[in-house]
């Protein structure tokens, strides 16, 4: 029965359900992982790269996450075809707010934007949903930083930790426990960049993987200038460092 | 021939405009008030027939309105200017709105939080005066005017200006300004009305009458 209500994207069931977009949903429960967190001086994101050839060219600087304008950038889940329109709409709609108002765009009006492009993929006939969501973390002097996250129904949400794609559910329970513990402090920068690796190597399939298989990724205060942030994607030594330092800690962790 | 004058002090802006509505050689009325409140600490003084005097402000006015319940929070003050500019300067090309403008705002300071928390809450924040013409010229200024009176107050505004001004100082300069005006300039600009913007918002100093409120 409720075959004949899977094919079409903006008919609901008999049940009150959107199974087109929900199976987009559960798409991007199988996609590669991203966890983000906001740090006391900046904010994370971290995902896992999928190696799917030895044979493949390397990607120089990043896959999966994307800058959006100066404040802001995304990291994807999903299908990287359909997030690249996404995120193209999403550049152009930072710029077109500068050109008006020449001030950066507050990061919650990108979202919505996005989201509300979404949204009209699971409404309009013959049209399929978006398979992606994003993770993003930009900075604006209304709310500090921030972290939001997206899903192809069009939803979105602000989160001070969370995870994406395969195996969120216990990637966020681990979160739930590790993330501020004993309601310590939030973490910095580079507390933080331990704990995202924890969290892929809890979701990931293999472990003891190599550096190439994360992306990490960090935004900052920029010291010299007030209000401004700097970017930086993590090198394959940086990774390794933090792979490292993870690892030793691991091993005295089992020490004690 | 209308005239709007405006200045920074510490804390806060002053806006003065002349009351006069006026078309041609006959005045309409003496009591017409030319500052218009865009949001709750931005005005906007503007100079042009009175049609688009009013079409204007109210145009600002309204989208101002629509981005607060849209976004949750009102622009700032250099936000409102660019946009103010890029309307006018859109406007320029097909059937321009003949306004001259000094917008006039105030923010708690130009980075409102860090991280989710406020930024020094004492702080008197800071008030800033844009000037922007018909067609689209914009400028961040301490003191500025529009309309003839130009010709007479720029001198007055540039030797009694000062940074660190207390509101008080400033009024007074506002009446060396309108007395050089009833001295030198031919054409009696009547009444000044005078508004303020700071912490507290925009409220008004001397209404379309003249008289001061306390």
């Amino acid at each position: 029965m409720a075959r004949r209500y899977d094919s079409s994207t903006t008919t609901f069931s008999p049940e009150g359900r959107l199974h087109q977009v929900e199976y987009a949903i559960e798409a991007i429960n199988n996609a590669g992982t991203c966890v983000g967190l906001k740090c006391s001086d900046g904010i994370i994101l971290a995902s896992e790269r999928k190696v799917t050839s030895k044979l493949l060219a390397p990607v120089k600087v990043s896959e999966k996450t994307y800058k959006i304008d100066s404040h802001c950038v995304l990291s994807v889940a999903g299908l990287s075809s359909d997030a690249s329109i996404l995120i193209n709409q999403a550049r152009l709609r930072a710029q077109r707010y500068m050109f008006q108002y020449q001030e950066p765009i507050p990061i919650e009006q990108i979202v919505e934007t996005i989201c509300n492009y979404k949204q009209s993929y699971t409404q309009y006939g013959g049209l399929r949903p978006f398979g992606c969501s994003f993770l993003f973390a930009g900075y604006d002097p209304h709310f500090g930083m921030q972290l939001y996250q997206t899903d192809p129904s069009g939803n979105y949400s602000g989160w001070q930790a969370t995870v994406i794609g395969a195996n969120n559910s216990s990637g966020k329970s681990f979160l739930k426990n590790e993330y501020q513990k004993d309601d310590g402090p939030v973490p910095d920068i580079s507390e933080g960049l331990k704990l995202a690796v924890k969290v892929l190597n809890k979701t990931m399939d293999s472990t003891g993987n190599g550096a190439e298989k994360y992306e990490l990724f960090y935004m900052k205060f920029n010291e010299e200038e007030e209000g401004d942030v700097e970017h930086h994607v993590l090198t394959e030594e940086e990774t390794k460092k933090v792979l490292e330092e993870v690892e030793k800690e691991g091993a005295s962790a089992g020490d004690s | 021939m209308d005239s709007i004058i405006g200045l920074r002090y510490n804390g806060g802006v002053l806006l003065a405009s002349d009351t006069n509505n006026a078309r041609s050689i006959l005045v309409y009325q003496h009591d017409i008030d030319k500052i218009s409140q865009l949001t709750p600490h931005a005005m906007l003084g503007l100079s042009g027939p009175n049609c688009d005097l009013v079409n204007f402000s109210e145009f600002v006015e309204k989208n101002l309105t629509m981005y607060r319940l849209k976004n949750g929070d009102t622009l700032s003050t250099s936000g409102i200017a660019n946009y103010c500019r890029s309307e006018l300067a859109t406007a320029l090309r097909k059937g321009p709105f003949q306004v001259n403008t000094l917008l006039a705002g105030w923010d708690a300071s130009s980075k409102k939080t860090v991280n989710g928390t406020t930024v020094d809450p004492t702080s008197p924040g800071v008030g800033s005066l844009y000037y922007i013409d018909y067609m689209g010229t914009m400028s961040p200024v301490n003191y500025g005017c529009q309309g003839y009176c130009s010709n007479f107050v720029l001198s007055v505004l540039d030797r009694e200006w000062r940074e660190g001004l207390t509101k008080e100082e400033a009024l007074e300069i506002i009446s060396h300004c309108e007395q050089v005006l009833k001295k030198r300039f031919l054409v009696d600009q009547g009444v000044f009305g005078v508004k303020k913007v700071d912490k507290e918002g925009v409220g008004v100093v001397r209404d379309t009458n003249g008289v001061l409120v306390a």
